[in-house]
This record gives C-alpha cells, structure tokens and sequence, in this order.
C-alpha cells in the first residue's frame, strides 16, 4: 500500500533540569524519554489507533507529527517529505498545516472562545487558501451542516461557550475537515464526551475516512480503537510493543502488556478472557526499566526479560511486538496464576 | 438495611435560577451489598452520592426526602454532629481525586491517625500511627509509606490511601464517586479488586458513582441508572444489562463498545441532555426516546415494578 505516513525510530526526549546550574547552562541532567523509538506508517484511507496509558508518550507522537514538538530523532515522513526537519515556515509553504489537521481532547483549547464558531471556520479556510469571501462563508455553512450543526446559519454565529462540550467538538471536527486534510490526528477526541454522543462524533471521523482522509487516533480506549480502527498500535513507556490488524491485537494479543490491558477493560459479554494479574503502574518517563521495559510488571517476566531489550519479531500477515516470552494464539484466554 | 434513601429531592441555586440535580429518587442498600449508580453528566448521580454524606456545596439544598444510614436520617443533623457521627464513622467517602481528601503537605500516616484519634479509636499518636499503618495494609499499601507525602505515591497509590483514610473508622457504607476515572484501566481493575475484598472483609456496603456501565456490571449487585435527576430504572446488575427495561438503559447500553462483545459500532443516543433549569414535560426522557407517545409528553412515568425487585419509571417499558 502506497503509505501516507511514514514513521521511523522516531524518538522525542524532554530534557529535565534537575539543578538551577544546569538551567543555567543550559545542559540538562536527564532526559524523559517520551517517544523512544518508534516507527508506524498509516495508508491513505486507513484508521490507526495508537492506544497507550498515561505516561505511554502516546500524546507527545501526536504533537510530534502535527508539528507542535520537534522531535530529538527519527524522521516522520508525510506524503514524501520528511517533516520533522521542516522550519514552522515551510510547513505553511508547503501547505502542511491544511493538509495534517489535530483535533484535540478538549476543543476549547484549539477554539478562540470570542469568535463565533462559524467565522472560525471561514478564517481557517482563507488562511489556508482553500476559500475566500462569500464561498468561504458558504463552506463554513456546510462544514457546520455536514457534522450535524443545524441549521446551520444559527450555528455559525454562536461562541463556544454557548455550545454544548459534543457541539464544541463537532465544531473542531467541522473546521478540521472542511480544510480537506489528507490526515487527522485525533488526540482522545471522545473522552471528555458522554457516552451516549461519542458514537456521534467517531462517526464523523469515520466518514471523512471513507472519502479518503487518513485517520490517527490516539487514546485509551482500546475498545473503540478496536471497533473504529484497521490497525492498533499499542505504546507503553515510549515504545510500540504491538502492532497490527484491529482484531488480532485487540482479541488475540502476542504482548503481555496488551493482554493485561484487553482483560481489564469491562465488558458486558457473558464469555471474556480472565483478568490478567498485573501489578504497579506504569513508570516514569525518568527511570525505565532496563531490558524490556514491561519486565517489572509482567507476570511472565523471567531474568532474560531483565538483562537484553526484546527485539521486534514480525508474523506474516504484518504484526509485530516486542516479546522474549509471547501469548501463543488464543494466550489471552488463559492468564497466568497470580504469583 | 445500611443505606435507605426515600423520595430525595436536591436543588442548586444558580445565577440562571434553581436546578433540581436530584427530583425524588428512592433507593436502598444492604449490608455488604454494592450498588453501581449509572448515568451521564448532568444525571445527579454526583449530588445524589455527595448528600450522603451531607458534603454538597454550599448552594445545595435538600428540599425534601429523607437519608437514612443506619436508621439515622442525617438529613435532620447538623453539622457538629455529621462530624461526630457520620462522615467517617457511617459512611466513608473516595472521590475522583484522591487529593480532594489528602492534605499534600501532610504524611499520609499522619492524616489517617489524626481521624482515629480524633473519633477516640486511639488514644496516642503511636497507637493511631500503628492503626493507620494497618488501614494502609488494608488497601494493598506498605505500612512504611505512613512516613509518605501525597505526591511521593504514584495515582493508584494515592487512590488507595485515599480508600484507606475513608475506610480507617471501619464506616458501615463506601461511597465512591468516579474513583478510578482518572486511572489507566489495568490500575482500575486493580482498585475495583481492592474494593470487592473490603466488602468481603468488612462487610462494606457500596456505593459506587460511576458513567461506565459496563464496568458496573462486573462489580456490582445492583445498578440504578439516572438520567437528568431522576431514576430511569434500578435492579439486579445482571438483569439490567441483558433485559433493560427503560429505552435509556437501552440506549447506553447500544452506545458503549463492547471489546468482547459484538464487533459493532455503537450507536448514540439521539439529541443531547436536558437542560434541568427547563427540563422536559413529562418524562424527562421523551425528547431523545424512540418509543415516546403523547402520553410521555404529558405525563410522569409511572412506577413499573418486577417480582425480582427491579422496578422502572416508564409508560412503555421493552419487553425481553
């Protein structure tokens, strides 16, 4: 497949000044290392989740992509260019910031909440040269219609305060796809949402990837990874330790980690796998653990685990995980005793 | 029973006018018994769990109804004798943040004893030092982290001490709001674990808060679902899940993915929530409902009650 996205060892390092004198200097004395080697490509048309906890680095790949951080290493290739080395000023020239589109958790951080919703979305189209004057406004009409806001004249004059949380979403969801993006990067778009609208909401990303927009979803929600998404990618501490189709990752995983977290996600089905026993928490970015980084939590962990970084192994068909000890098929279903 | 909660009606007073969060909701809890209460923002589950304790904010008031912990309405208490009797001694609360219960200045151990003593269940610091120590064993934590700050201890870790400050007077009922939504879900399942072997050791009842629904269906005896201040419907966990009776429990039932269920994208729920300062005529549901009639429109729904204890407030209630 002809990759829209291609993300090699990308790694992004926070610098942590643990000293006034280093601050100082300039020189810092550890690094968190958020994104810590990672490569993922996403096809056009395609939906990729990338599923982690928090402290996984799952939201500094997001930023890193769009262009909000500047990676440490690793190249993000977008559509032939190699991005991560662009100035802020040739990803305008190049039309970047139209074509990779965020949409963030919380909307009121990318909204101007004095603006009305409607002018917001025109303003993004003649700032990006896709409309002006009267046919931007009539495009931000229909941006405003197409993800539900009706009827739409009214909508377009209201602030975000004077919207609901769902409405302010559909709001960033409008204005992101009316740009026409070739890719989405949606950072947890649906977890400050009610249940009972996100379906609403997903349903709009889902329908733009029909057209050919390239999904990237971050969250933690690996039910709905599972359900929207062709493939999942699943972080933990900086790394991709699994990656592949939807449903082998989600229903038959290789990693431990990935089996701990599908068995403790609550399901309402009279046939699951059993929990697995996984103690701790995920932890700091500051002090990962040597070897491979799950080891002190995994249940299968043996001293192997603790002296030498796993290797990534690739099955046919395109999965991969990094695992001395993996799930054979069907592993999920019978966890190990808790020791 | 521990908990009995009868005709509860609860009202904010905001700048936009009054608000009833809670509009006579009934409920009960047994001894060791876990009931899950379900619903969305705006429900009142929050307020319903908060007067339990009498922590509303200060522009909330219970304007009728009565909460019994124990055969105590504290409804009728003031507040020196809440203090005394009831929060901590009857009823133990968890919140989100577990820092709305810790002092980050203060060593955990010190903040747990300081509660034993006060009640008189210690009568030197070493003794309450000692209890508070066994109360953070309780809940999975080392005893020498009485010695620990707040911000020393990881999330989960600070959920559990805060679990262990609520459960330190050894209270008849836990009341849990949202504990672990601020959580990665393998530390979830973990707390809700923890929460299961309290109730089996002490005998705990439980309240739990909460807008997953799934997950109250793991854990729970009961669930009761609420949707803008009232109960939509209420009864054994297992029979609500697979047979709801009210469209609503439907509906969020169709909405939540089911990662072992059927691969199926959920479905939403049509419409968005009332607004309580107006809410809808009738049934508060029948704006978003599919099966709404005239009737809903005007009407309240009446009380729709099963042999097995299930009751809901529906004048079309789904058949299984």
């Amino acid at each position: 497949m002809h990759q829209l996205l291609t993300i090699e060892d990308l790694k992004v390092y926070y610098p942590v000044y643990g000293s006034i004198a280093s601050r100082i200097l300039g020189k810092p004395t550890a690094y968190v290392k958020a994104v810590d080697g990672v490569s993922l490509a996403i096809g056009r048309g395609e939906w990729v989740s990338v599923v982690g906890e928090s402290g996984s680095g799952k939201t500094t790949l997001a930023k890193a992509i769009v262009g909000l951080l500047k990676p440490t290493a690793g190249t993000i290739l977008f559509d032939g260019i190699d991005v991560a080395r662009l100035s802020r000023r040739d990803w305008r020239r190049r039309g970047l910031r139209r074509r990779i589109q965020l949409v963030q958790q919380d909307p009121l951080e990318s909204l101007d909440p004095m603006m009305p919703v409607g002018e917001q979305i025109r303003e993004a189209l003649e700032a990006n040269g896709v409309a002006r004057g009267g046919e931007a406004r009539r495009k931000a009409l229909e941006a405003l219609e197409d993800v539900g806001l009706t009827p739409p004249e009214e909508m377009y004059k209201r602030r975000p305060r004077q919207l609901s949380g769902g409405q302010r979403q559909r709001v960033a969801i409008a204005r992101a796809l009316a740009l026409e993006p070739d890719l989405i990067v949606a950072d947890e778009p649906v977890s400050m949402i009610d249940v009972s609208l996100r379906a609403s909401i997903l349903d709009l990303l889902d329908k733009a990837r029909r057209r050919g927009t390239s999904v990237l979803m971050i969250t933690h929600d690996i039910a709905t990874a599972w359900i929207y998404s062709d493939r999942i990618a699943v972080m933990y501490l900086g790394k991709i330790v699994e990656e592949g189709s939807s449903n082998s990752v989600a229903r038959d995983p290789r990693h431990p980690y990935t089996a701990a977290l599908v068995t403790s996600v609550p399901s309402l089905a009279s046939r699951k796998p059993p929990k697995w026993p996984v103690e701790g928490e995920v932890p700091s970015g500051l002090r990962i653990p040597g070897g491979c980084r799950f080891h002190p939590r995994c249940p299968l962990a043996t001293s192997e685990c603790k002296e030498r970084e796993p290797a990534e192994t690739v099955e046919n068909g395109g999965r991969r995980y990094r695992c001395i000890h993996p799930l054979p098929p069907g592993g999920v279903w019978k966890p190990p005793r808790r020791g | 029973m521990v908990l009995k909660i009868d005709g509860l009606i609860i009202e904010y007073r905001t700048l936009r006018g009054p608000l009833k969060a809670v509009d006579g909701v009934s409920l009960a809890i047994g001894r060791g018994e876990w009931v899950s209460v379900v619903g969305e923002s705006g429900s009142g589950k929050t307020t319903l769990a908060l007067s339990i304790p009498r922590l509303l904010p200060a522009n909330a008031t219970i304007v009728g109804g009565t909460i019994e912990i124990e055969g105590v309405d504290v409804t009728r208490l003031g507040e020196d004798e809440l203090r005394r009797r009831v929060r901590g001694r009857l009823v133990g609360v968890v919140f989100q943040e577990p820092g709305a219960t810790l002092d980050p200045l203060r060593r955990v151990g010190d903040q747990i004893a300081e509660a034993l003593m006060v009640h008189g269940l210690a009568s030197t610091k070493e003794e309450a030092l000692r209890l508070a120590g066994d109360a953070l064993e309780k809940v999975g934590v080392p005893r020498e982290r009485v010695s620990s700050y707040p911000f020393q201890l990881s999330g989960g870790q600070r959920q559990r001490v805060a679990i262990a400050a609520a459960i330190a007077l050894e209270p008849k009922l836990l009341v849990a709001d949202e504990p672990t939504t601020a959580l990665d879900v393998v530390v979830q399942s973990r707390i809700m674990d923890l929460l299961d072997k309290l109730r089996d050791d002490m005998d705990l009842s439980i309240l739990l808060v909460t807008h997953d629904i799934a997950l109250a269906a793991e854990r729970s005896d009961r669930i009761a679902v609420m949707y803008a201040g009232k109960l939509a419907e209420e009864g054994p966990a297992g029979e609500i899940v697979i047979g709801p009776l009210h469209p609503y429990t439907r509906g969020l039932l169709d909405a939540t993915p089911d990662l072992w269920g059927e691969r199926r994208k959920p479905k939403p729920i049509p419409g968005s929530p009332p607004d309580l300062r107006n809410p809808p005529s009738g049934c508060r549901f029948h704006p978003r409902c599919p099966l709404a009639t005239s009737e809903c429109k005007e009407r309240e729904p009446p009380e729709v009650r099963e042999s097995s204890g299930r009751r809901a407030y529906c004048f079309h209630p789904l058949t299984r």
